[in-house]
């Protein structure tokens, strides 16, 4: 053992030695060459105690083959980062990325990943197009597009989590379990689009409907369902209905969508004792430009009544205060609101109790001399104001 | 007892907030004289109904006293 072999240090004869060891120079290096032949098997606690560079070994408990790098055994797979991935990879090469985690294998042309789970906020970097990764956070999976990242499934959560980060993209669908809501991601914000209605104009409708889908008008406050020939409309309330805490002269609805038709129903009480009539204005058009009629009974005696002439007002309905606890109620029905054809009429019905012999119920009409679209509303009374509890709700019609 | 200034209550459809409007001080004073003359006229009605009750109730005639209890009248 003079002369030892540079790798694996088997014994060589010293060139002009006399001497000639048989063990050594001959048996022990055989023995050795036949251990070390091939790939030599060991188990991971047994490992052999001083490889070279280069050699291999295969773990009979574990079964992994690995390669001793010089420093430390290997699986064959390159260790590098995604930024230095090997040059001139052939097909088949493995690849584990120490910055990502992720394992890749190479294949025709390109690397493959196999990608671990991740977080919305910190994304695999370097990625490759065709990755696919499960972000823990958003219970979603996304790809990457060899642009950006996407999320590309469903994403499961309430109004106050839902989700953010780069891999949003238009188009991104969130389901919030707490207000069983579908929405949209539209590029900057989380919007509710066509899944169980659509949100146009009377003018933008969808182009292909589907019978069942129901759509909502954002400037007629109308909502309708396709029935697979025409939208069906129904009876839209507009703005919340007003229920007074205190003693109100007037009230008056602004800002009233351009429908064909008004429902306005009341229940109201006036603020002192005697029989006064409800009365309307449109659009704060105090001038005489209305006209009504009255076909109604009160305690039991004929109570007609008309204008007779173009008068400031619409007188829709009759309320007391006789009583304490007694109301009256009524609606009217008001025609060619958003028309610029002909003029607004309004037709409806009305009741008022202000002692148990005294009462008033009846039918009254009117029409107001200008010409729509209209926007305004005002309700109020010939005298005194209307007391707290009377409400008012108003209503489009299709 | 004088009604206590009220307001005018305007509801905006396009964003549902309701505002209350105080009185200016010409329409307050438009309005109690308004109510003030609605009252005369309320007490002077019930005045004419209590004496053609009262008429009716005490007509020596018991045709008309029965036709106006039928109809409410008395």
């Amino acid at each position: 053992m003079t002369n030892p072999t540079t790798r694996y240090g088997y014994s060589k004869i010293v060139l002009g030695s006399d001497n000639v060891d048989v063990v050594n120079d001959f048996n022990n290096n055989w023995d050795a060459i036949d251990l070390k032949m091939g790939t030599q098997v060991a188990t991971s606690s047994t490992r052999p105690s001083s490889p070279v560079q280069g050699q291999w070994e295969f773990e009979t408990d574990t079964g992994y083959s690995r390669v001793w790098k010089g420093a430390a055994w290997s699986s064959g797979m390159t260790v590098g980062t995604s930024g230095s991935r090997p040059a001139n990879p052939i097909q088949g090469d493995e690849l584990y990325e120490t910055d990502t985690t992720i394992t890749r294998n190479r294949g025709a042309a390109a690397w493959n990943g196999i990608l671990p789970v991740s977080v919305a906020a910190t994304l695999p970097a370097n990625p490759i197009q065709g990755d696919f990764t499960y972000i823990s956070d958003l219970q979603a999976v996304a790809y990457y597009s060899g642009g950006a990242w996407h999320t590309c499934s469903l994403i499961v959560c309430t109004s106050t989590t839902r989700p953010t980060g780069s891999s949003l993209q238009t188009g991104s669908v969130i389901y919030e379990t707490d207000t069983l809501r579908f929405l949209i991601y539209n590029g900057t914000t989380w919007v509710n689009k066509a899944f169980t209605n659509f949100v146009c104009t009377s003018s933008t409708h969808p182009g292909t409907p589907f019978t069942g889908l129901e759509i909502y008008e954002t400037d007629t406050g109308l909502g309708a369902i396709y029935n697979g020939t025409n939208y069906m409309y129904g009876v839209q309330q507009i703005g919340p209905t007003q229920i007074l805490g205190s003693t109100t002269a007037s009230i008056t609805f602004t800002g009233i969508p351009a429908v064909n038709r008004l429902m306005l129903a009341w229940r109201t009480r006036s603020s002192a004792a005697g029989g006064v009539f409800v009365q309307m204005q449109l659009d704060a058009n105090t001038g005489t430009n209305y006209l009504w009629n009255r076909s109604a009974s009160s305690a039991g005696a004929a109570n007609m009544g008309h204008s007779g002439a173009a008068v400031a007002q619409i007188n829709i309905g009759i309320s007391d205060a006789t009583t304490a606890s007694y109301f009256g109620s009524g609606f009217t029905v008001i025609d060619g609101w958003n028309t610029a054809t002909g003029f607004a009429t309004c037709a409806g019905s009305f009741c008022n109790f202000s002692s148990t012999t005294s009462d008033d119920a009846g039918s009254t009409g009117g029409q107001f001399n200008v010409v729509g679209p209209h926007t305004s509303l005002k309700v109020f009374l010939s005298a005194n104001s209307f007391a707290a509890g009377s409400e008012f709700s108003l209503y489009a019609l299709p | 007892m004088e009604e206590e200034r009220p307001v005018h209550l305007v509801v905006d459809c396009s964003t549902n907030e309701a505002t209350e409007v105080p009185l200016t001080d010409e329409e307050w004073e438009e309005h109690k004289q308004r109510s003030q003359e609605h009252a005369t006229y309320t007490a002077l009605q019930a005045e004419q109904r209590r004496q053609n009750q009262e008429a009716a109730r005490n007509h020596p005639d018991p045709l008309v006293r029965a036709m106006a209890e039928e109809l409410g009248w008395i």
